[in-house]
């Protein structure tokens, strides 16, 4: 029994070292160490098959060879640890380098004296003057305080973990300005006594410009789609002027046959007051976005809407309007905006109607949210159309749209820190829903 | 089978396995990053079983712990060998 237990034995240690012997790349010292301890386990096991077959000289061998074993375990623990970890820091050190050339992001570490350690190939390309030593303001070429203070604290280890991406305006001598972004963490290596930091900065001038440059004209676009509303809403207005001037036309006739004709003043009383509150209210409409924003009761803007919104959608479409039975309803928020805004969603929604029906436009109040509400009854609109409904420049309209209206939308809701939402159904029609934060600020009188 | 009479050494041999067990406890962070790591600890549990057994069989039904140690070591042995067949992979 203990014979074939041992030769047993003898067997996988001899069969082991074969596999180990076979696995080339392992480090020489590993295989000499796991040699050792199978050489010694198959040379124990050997002593020992030997003495149950009455040499008994081998149970002395046996015992020596026994008293190795926890020794040369020890060993190849020690060199099979050491063999993968180093293995493991090579392929990290791969890993980083492909980092710091492949990745776009200027990363750079830093000394305890803010001075470059080292750097991706993205920062070098950021910042032409990195050399390794160099001191980072030197490098950079302008004032960033906000970072010189966090890098600060960073170096004194006050701060721990990466803080979040970070933006700062820098103002150079000669009175530009240039964007940068940034996040920063830590960084301490056993080489060094001093923990230093890692860099990610980004000059983001460029596409700041850009972006300004691409807000203005989407603005300048917006500016002129809304004249062109209040144009249409114009036409609409000179139908009802021309009504009022009929009613005063036929009221002076009438002073002229009668003089002391009460009623005839009174019709001319009431036509000047209905046109004088048209004109103040197409004013109104008509103004300027640069307003700050103000405790604002949607319960009047509506009601002030109502005349020019039935202007912009013409004869064929019909304007619902369903308010709540409250005094007001107090958002902060830009009246012009939002006026724009709902215009923009009603004409939407006239357009999704070509042969004409009503538009329901809505307000409600929703635990701490007012909802606005513009419902068509029209076409509705695919799922492919809503998942790009509010990207700028696109259009179901052709030549006819700009792409830029429910983009204005979303921005003015978001203006307000609120949500929009969409539902549609195809040819049943779309709501759109506009939930603004209330505001407990007293309205201004 | 005679009873053989009682070796320090195989005291030793004990001290020193139970040391590396402590050992592989202390460092079993590192150490479970070993590829087929639970195999070598394995290993090292049936090296204790074995050497403890070899104490033992001095005491007490000197056959059954003779017998569990040299399984014990057998156990070992093939402890070794499952490892290195598994991970060749990462050796080779």
């Amino acid at each position: 029994m203990i014979a074939l237990l041992e030769v047993l034995g003898l067997m996988a240690s001899v069969a082991a070292l074969a596999v180990v012997w076979r696995a080339r790349r392992s480090s020489r010292v590993l295989r000499l160490t796991v040699t050792a301890l199978l050489g010694i386990l198959a040379l124990g096991h050997l002593a020992n098959v030997l003495e149950a077959y009455g040499f008994t000289w081998a149970d002395t061998t046996a015992d020596q060879f026994s008293a190795l074993v926890p020794v040369m375990w020890g060993l190849f623990l020690l060199e099979t640890g050491r063999s993968y970890l180093s293995e493991r820091l090579r392929a990290s050190d791969e890993q980083v380098r492909f980092f710091l050339e492949a990745v776009p992001a200027a990363v750079a570490w830093l000394d305890a004296d803010s001075a470059l350690l080292g750097y991706s190939d993205a920062w070098r390309s950021s910042f032409p003057k990195s050399e390794p030593g160099a001191k980072l303001e030197q490098v950079v070429g302008a004032p960033l305080p906000e970072l010189g203070a966090a890098l600060a604290r960073c170096l004194r280890g006050e701060a721990q973990g990466m803080r979040p991406l970070q933006d700062e305006t820098a103002e150079l001598s000669d009175g530009q300005r240039r964007y940068f972004r940034w996040a920063l963490r830590p960084w301490a290596h056993p080489d060094r006594p001093q923990p230093g930091a890692i860099l990610i900065l980004e000059d983001v001038t460029a596409q700041r410009e850009a972006e300004a440059r691409r807000g203005a004209a989407a603005e300048e676009l917006a500016r002129m789609q809304r004249l062109a509303h209040v144009g249409q809403m114009a036409a609409g207005a000179a139908h009802d002027f021309n009504n009022f001037l009929q009613v005063i036309h036929s009221a002076l006739w009438e002073l002229e046959g009668n003089p002391s004709s009460t009623e005839a003043r009174a019709n001319i009383e009431t036509a000047l007051d209905a046109a004088r509150d048209l004109t103040r209210s197409m004013l109104r409409f008509g103004g300027g976005s640069s307003v700050q924003p103000a405790p604002l009761d949607l319960l009047s803007l509506l009601r002030e809407m109502q005349g020019p919104l039935s202007y912009a959608l013409g004869r064929n479409h019909r304007l619902e309007v369903s308010l709540p039975r409250v005094d007001s309803v107090t958002i902060e928020g830009r009246a012009p905006r939002l006026q724009q805004a709902l215009l923009n969603l009603a004409v939407n929604a006239r357009d999704a109607m070509p042969s004409g029906g009503p538009i329901q436009l809505g307000l409600a109040v929703e635990g701490e949210e007012a909802v606005l509400s513009v419902r068509d009854f029209g076409t509705g609109m695919t799922e492919d159309v809503r998942s790009q409904l509010f990207t700028p420049f696109f259009t179901t309209k052709g030549q006819l749209g700009s792409g830029l209206g429910l983009n204005v939308v979303q921005t003015v809701v978001e203006e307000h820190r609120g949500r929009i939402s969409v539902e549609s159904a195809l040819d049943l029609g779309t709501t759109f829903r506009l939930r603004l934060p209330l505001s407990a600020a007293p309205l201004a009188s | 089978m005679g009873r053989p009479p009682f070796d320090e050494r195989e005291l030793t041999v004990l001290c020193s396995a139970l040391l590396l067990a402590v050992a592989s406890v202390y460092f079993r962070r590192e150490l479970r990053r070993v590829p087929e790591w639970p195999f070598l600890l394995g290993g090292i549990a049936f090296l204790i079983l074995g050497s403890t057994s070899t104490i033992v069989e001095h005491f007490a039904s000197y056959d059954l712990f003779n017998t569990i140690e040299h399984a014990s070591y057998l156990a070992q042995s093939l402890m070794l060998l499952v490892w290195a067949l598994r991970a060749r992979r990462v050796l080779a």
